[in-house]
């Protein structure tokens, strides 16, 4: 079983769980709306820290996303027996975005930037963590994300204890991209409701520690189970169905587990898309009757936090025995017959599901409980690597076999593309990064596939810098003063999980997809990740392996498939 | 009229990343989404982007822009009623 020992949330509203709950159930909220918000033309809703208290909060010598991040964990450890220094502790990032705030638009202007993983090292090492740090990017589900890889290692018994911080910050990067994405509303969202404009975008860093413990005797939250699937829909829109959802809330449902359950707590973005979609999942799964409630109206959307700090809160909630409401709802604007919690609820159950569904495609479900029963822990079966690929910038190989191509660098990825794929997707679209994963990963499942079904087919990526091309191209569209003009499509290509997005909607895909970030390419801690993984979730085929690219000419694709043996 | 046309759908190319596609394969009336082109709701808002950057016309949605974004023809009337520059 893992047992949540101890909680901490950073965020405008305070920074401790304790001042966050306090705050919240007060009816708080973050947001403010602000003119020119970090130098972003137009008008603003957003849940941001207020200039002083940024300065106040940051930490000499580091970033504003590391410095969050470093706050929120050691408070966090300044209330639990878990040692960062034993060699059996783990720590996991989950954020979408990192410290892209001190990225440059060329290499020359970077402030504080380090890539995600290399960021989340410089973090761990100062806190003292001994093992080293891991990091995943799966856009608005990182947070579940990297709760479900916690849960994985410690069930397997790779580590004892695992300290996992959401977080993610606000900046001129997101802004800019989610104002040309049209997905802002200009006033305080409004989850589920008939009038709802859109999201507002938050910072928070959240963290739980999480221990693996024998029986679930002990006072306290436990994580009872997770499931994180991919949609194959849209990269940027949820499927209309809620399919992705409702698979992932079907897989961890049992009768005994709904008795349970207080609440769900929705993802709730107030996007007309995502909350239209979470009507039908929660809906088809049964959960009709179940209150459901979402908290962004309080801290707007914090992405990368967001799984962890609304997980807290309802925590919190549950203890006094309480659901707290849907801030921001009042007339119901789904068709999902569900049910809206709009006033505070006495309760006296102790369990609840935490959805989210993110960019690239992807959806997670998770079960907390204050008293659940014990459960097995899973061993999966034996798996063999069935293909592999390389690509560099001057070759491609394919189960041995050299590819024959002319061209080299960028091109090279291309022409692989052209000459074996041509598949009508969005290649050309993507940035290297992606299409040099999704080139490779697409040759790899090229007729390997046949006879095994989406659900049992996943994907698991690591890289160091990610999408950090495509990141600089973003701010080169809006960084001089009078050219505004920040594109989607380079946007969307910052989430450095959108190829997995693009491989689950071409290959239907409908698996689990990850993306994890790592300070420099580490094949110990790859096995170690995939192999926890496999077993956890037990996927017919996996697509895993290696993708990095720095420039046009400097990029190496390794991927394998593991099939069943 | 004709100029502008053409200088559209060149645009349209660049900022869509239409590989392989040269404007003369694109109809003036052809469809922009769904059959023909077959753009998505991402490529929608790039077209608003498109407006703003070249023409000084802000759409504030991509539901505004639906009638607007039929053809290249449609778009192309748009711009001429409603340019700033």
């Amino acid at each position: 079983m893992i047992r949540i020992v101890s909680t901490n949330i950073t965020s405008p509203l305070g920074l401790t769980t304790g001042e966050n709950y306090a705050a919240v159930a007060r009816g708080e909220r973050a947001l403010q709306t602000m003119d020119g918000c970090l130098g972003v033309p137009g008008s603003f809703c957003v849940g941001i820290f207020p200039e002083s208290r940024r300065k106040a909060l940051r930490l000499a010598g580091f970033s504003w996303f590391e410095s969050l991040v470093l706050r929120s964990v050691r408070e966090v450890l300044s209330h639990t027996v878990v040692n960062p220094a034993s060699p059996r502790t783990v720590f996991i990032v989950g954020t979408s975005t990192a410290g892209v705030e001190e990225l440059g638009a060329v290499p020359e202007k970077d402030g504080h930037y380090l890539a995600p993983g290399v960021a989340a090292q410089k973090v761990a090492d100062a806190l003292g963590f001994a093992a080293p740090a891991l990091l995943v990017s799966n856009a608005c589900i990182s947070g579940a994300t990297a709760q479900m890889l916690a849960c994985r290692l410690l069930e397997s018994g790779v580590y004892d204890s695992a300290v996992v911080c959401g977080a993610d910050v606000l900046s001129a990067f997101v802004l800019a991209g989610f104002q040309a994405l049209k997905a802002l509303s200009p006033v305080p969202c409004r989850p589920f409701d008939m009038e709802r404009l859109g999201l507002n975008i938050g910072e928070c860093a959240a963290t739980v520690v999480l221990t693996r413990t024998a029986d679930a005797a002990g006072e306290g939250w436990y994580i009872v189970d997770g499931c994180l699937n991919n949609d194959a829909w849209h990269v940027s829109a949820p499927i209309p169905s809620g399919d992705g959802v409702y698979r992932a809330v079907r897989n961890i449902l049992t009768p005994a587990r709904k008795a349970s359950l207080a609440c769900v707590t929705a993802h709730g973005t107030a996007t007309m898309f995502n909350d239209q979609m979470e009507s039908k999942a929660i809906e088809q799964a049964g959960l009709g009757d179940i209150p459901v409630t979402a908290y962004k109206a309080h801290f707007g959307h914090t992405f990368g936090a967001s799984g962890i700090v609304e997980a807290i809160i309802t925590m919190c909630s549950l203890d006094e025995g309480v659901i707290l409401p849907a801030a921001g709802f009042s007339e119901l604007g789904v068709s999902g017959k569900i049910t809206l919690c709009s006033a505070r609820t006495r309760t006296d159950r102790t369990a609840f599901i935490k959805t989210q569904s993110g960019f690239g495609s992807c959806n997670g479900a998770m079960l907390y409980a204050k008293h659940p029963q014990a459960s097995c822990p899973p061993s999966g079966p034996d798996y063999a690597v069935a293909r592999r690929i390389s690509v560099t910038p001057g070759s491609a190989v394919l189960d041995g076999r050299d590819l024959p191509l002319e061209s080299s660098g960028a091109a090279l990825v291309s022409e692989l593309y052209k000459k074996y794929l041509s598949d009508g997707s969005r290649f050309f679209k993507m940035d290297l990064f992606s299409r040099l994963a999704y080139a490779a990963a697409g040759l790899l499942a090229r007729n390997a596939l046949d006879g095994i079904a989406p659900e049992e087919v996943a994907l698991l990526f690591f890289t160091q810098n990610g999408s950090v091309l495509a990141d600089r191209k973003h701010l080169s569209t809006f960084c001089e003063p009078d050219a505004f003009y920040p594109s989607p499509a380079v946007f969307i290509n910052t989430l450095p999980n959108v190829v997995l997005g693009e491989l689950a909607v071409t290959c239907q895909v409908k698996g689990e997809t990850t993306l994890v970030m790592l300070p420099e390419k580490d094949g110990e801690t790859m096995e170690t990740v995939i192999r926890v993984t496999l077993d956890a979730t037990r996927p017919k085929a996996l697509l895993c392996g290696w993708v990095d690219c720095t420039d046009e000419n400097t990029f190496g694709a390794e991927l394998e498939l593991r099939t069943v043996k | 009229m004709e100029e502008l046309i053409k200088t559209l759908k060149e645009q349209i190319i660049e900022a869509l990343n239409l590989e392989d596609m040269t404007p003369e394969q694109i109809g003036n009336d052809d469809p922009l989404f769904g059959e023909g082109l077959g753009l998505d709701s991402i490529d929608a808002l790039e077209l608003i982007v498109i407006l703003d950057k070249h023409y000084g016309i802000k759409l504030n949605s991509p539901a505004e822009g639906k009638t607007v974004f039929k053809s290249i023809n449609s778009i192309a009337d748009y711009i001429r009623q409603h340019r700033t520059k």
